[in-house]
């Protein structure tokens, strides 16, 4: 069977942030990774571990230090559609409808509109919004609005979906839903996803493989697979294998989390 | 919700709103009747409305009162709109480069807690008693109010929207007139509400000091001439003409912008 494709490259990526008048930050060591097609990759770690700062640099927000990144073997320069991205506040233009901001990006980019109008349409769907699509953010909920911003980026039809711990400001039931809506997403357009988050149960629910990351300077110190089967409901999560990844995965960020300070503290 | 009166009780505010108004005016009518007040300091109502209609027959100094409203309001439209075509692309690029930003605020910081009144004899000496004069007051005013607030306006764009632009692949002209624009459209709708309050009130100080017709002329002729009446029904629709052009604007508002700051 031949290799699933590569969609993006990591190489040798690293960053150094300048700090007026302190010593630069080292926010990521070397970095070298692989994502294959129709993956769905975690990017797991601490709050300023350099996950947020890896997923920029992949989507190019950010300028690597040393390295390249490339996206189905074109380097990463700047950003684009191609690098479709959802933040962790949904960041919709509230002076716009559902469908207006779902279709923005096309409609700036020249697509013609019986191209983008059906498919926009069929997205709306895919996210269950259906009867929504004239409606402001403001009249939605965070969900809602998370869900339309998952749509924005899907219609720009891109090579990978990048997302940015994207249900961390939602309340737990929501969370839980979206998590089921992604998959469902995935199942039914098979993108190739990479997201990061600090939840331990979100990375098992969703990932196929996540990649542990530490802090200061970030770099991937674990690759764990994740071989639940799919399609993954909510029931997983209750299963003994499920549990299992996760007593995994817990054990070695809470090995790491807890340094020699702790360890003499407990004595 | 919690919190929220129930909505019989807004009937309520609405009716100490009326009582307020109604014991105003009662209280106006008893005062001037008894003879608390005099009449050449505070007419009665009656004297009021009686001088009313027959300014609306006669006219004051031989034009008809709505030529003073309108003369009065051309000026300020005229001013305003000349403010809007050039205050909102000086406004946007000021907020927009950094070079234009560097180079306009230190001006522009200096002449905005100047008084604009204080400008009137400057300009009066400079280019006369007549209508450009009254108008170029009001465009030099409303152009800083609407300059600065458009400029605000570029630069409290949220910069995640802004990224959420560019992640979608949109030119730096794309992103300028389908983020930033309309993204700045509430501080600039800001700027006009201000520089219309602002400029209606410049043009009777104005006319105060140098007119031949509108509101500002009939109030300082009226005094002149110890017409009080005349005087307090002057100010009367200048109030209310004021008040007709901060409502329509804030309906344009509600209409166009109902999503700012949500």
């Amino acid at each position: 069977m031949p290799a699933p494709e590569v969609k993006i490259k990591v190489d040798q990526v690293s960053k150094v942030f300048a700090s007026h008048g302190q010593a630069p930050v080292p926010a990521l060591d070397i970095i070298s990774t692989e994502i294959h097609a129709q993956e769905i990759v975690c990017l797991l770690g601490p709050s300023g571990c350099g996950k947020s700062t890896l997923l920029n640099i992949i989507a190019g927000f950010e300028p690597p230090s040393t390295g390249t990144v490339c996206v189905s073997g074109r380097t990463v320069t700047k950003p684009g559609p191609d690098r479709g991205m959802v933040f962790q506040a949904p960041a919709l233009f509230p002076w716009l409808t559902v469908r207006q901001n779902i279709t923005l990006g096309a409609k700036c980019r020249g697509t013609p509109a019986q191209d983008y109008e059906a498919r926009a349409a069929e997205y709306i769907a895919a996210i269950g919004l259906q009867g929504f699509e004239h409606y402001y953010p403001y009249q939605l909920s965070g969900g809602m609005r998370q869900r339309v911003s998952i749509a924005r980026a899907l219609l720009g039809e891109p090579d990978v979906l990048l997302l940015d711990e994207p249900f961390g400001a939602l309340d737990a039931q929501t969370r839980l839903s979206m998590q089921e809506l992604l998959l469902q997403i995935w199942e039914r357009f098979r993108p190739t996803i990479m997201f990061v988050t600090h939840d331990v149960e979100e990375a098992v629910f969703l990932a196929s493989r996540v990649l542990l990351m530490s802090a200061r300077p970030g770099r991937i110190r674990e690759e764990i697979v994740v071989s639940l089967p799919r399609p993954r409901t909510f029931e997983v999560l209750t299963t003994d294998q499920f549990v299992a990844i996760k007593k995994q995965l817990l054990s070695l960020v809470h090995n790491h989390a807890s340094g020699p300070a702790l360890q003499s503290a407990a004595l | 919700m919690i919190g929220q009166e129930p909505l019989s009780n807004s009937g309520r505010y609405l009716g100490l709103s009326f009582l307020s108004v109604a014991s105003l005016l009662l209280t106006w009518l008893l005062v001037t009747n008894a003879g608390l007040v005099s009449a050449k300091v505070l007419p009665s109502p009656q004297a009021l409305a009686h001088e009313l209609y027959s300014l609306i027959i006669t006219g004051y100094t031989g034009k008809p009162l709505w030529a003073h409203a309108l003369a009065s309001l051309i000026r300020t439209l005229v001013g305003l709109i000349a403010a809007l075509l050039v205050g909102i692309p000086v406004g946007l690029l000021m907020g927009a480069s950094r070079v234009a930003g560097a180079l306009l605020t230190p001006p522009f910081s200096f002449l905005r807690p100047v008084p604009a009144i204080a400008l009137i004899p400057l300009i009066i000496l400079y280019f006369g008693i007549g209508e450009f004069s009254k108008i170029f007051v009001i465009f030099i005013t409303a152009s800083l109010y609407i300059i600065l607030n458009a400029a605000a306006g570029v630069k409290s764009v949220p910069q995640d929207l802004i990224r959420a632009g560019i992640n979608m692949g949109l030119s730096r002209r794309q992103l300028f007139t389908h983020v930033i624009l309309p993204a700045s459209a509430p501080y600039i709708m800001t700027g006009i509400k201000t520089a219309t309050a602002v400029s209606w009130a410049l043009v009777v100080a104005s006319e105060l000091i140098a007119a031949q017709v509108g509101l500002g002329y009939v109030i300082m002729d009226a005094a002149t001439f110890y017409r009080i009446p005349d005087v307090y029904i002057a100010i009367a629709i200048i109030g209310l003409i004021g008040l007709a052009l901060e409502t329509l604007e804030t309906y344009a508002e509600n209409r166009l912008l109902h999503w700012r700051g949500k």
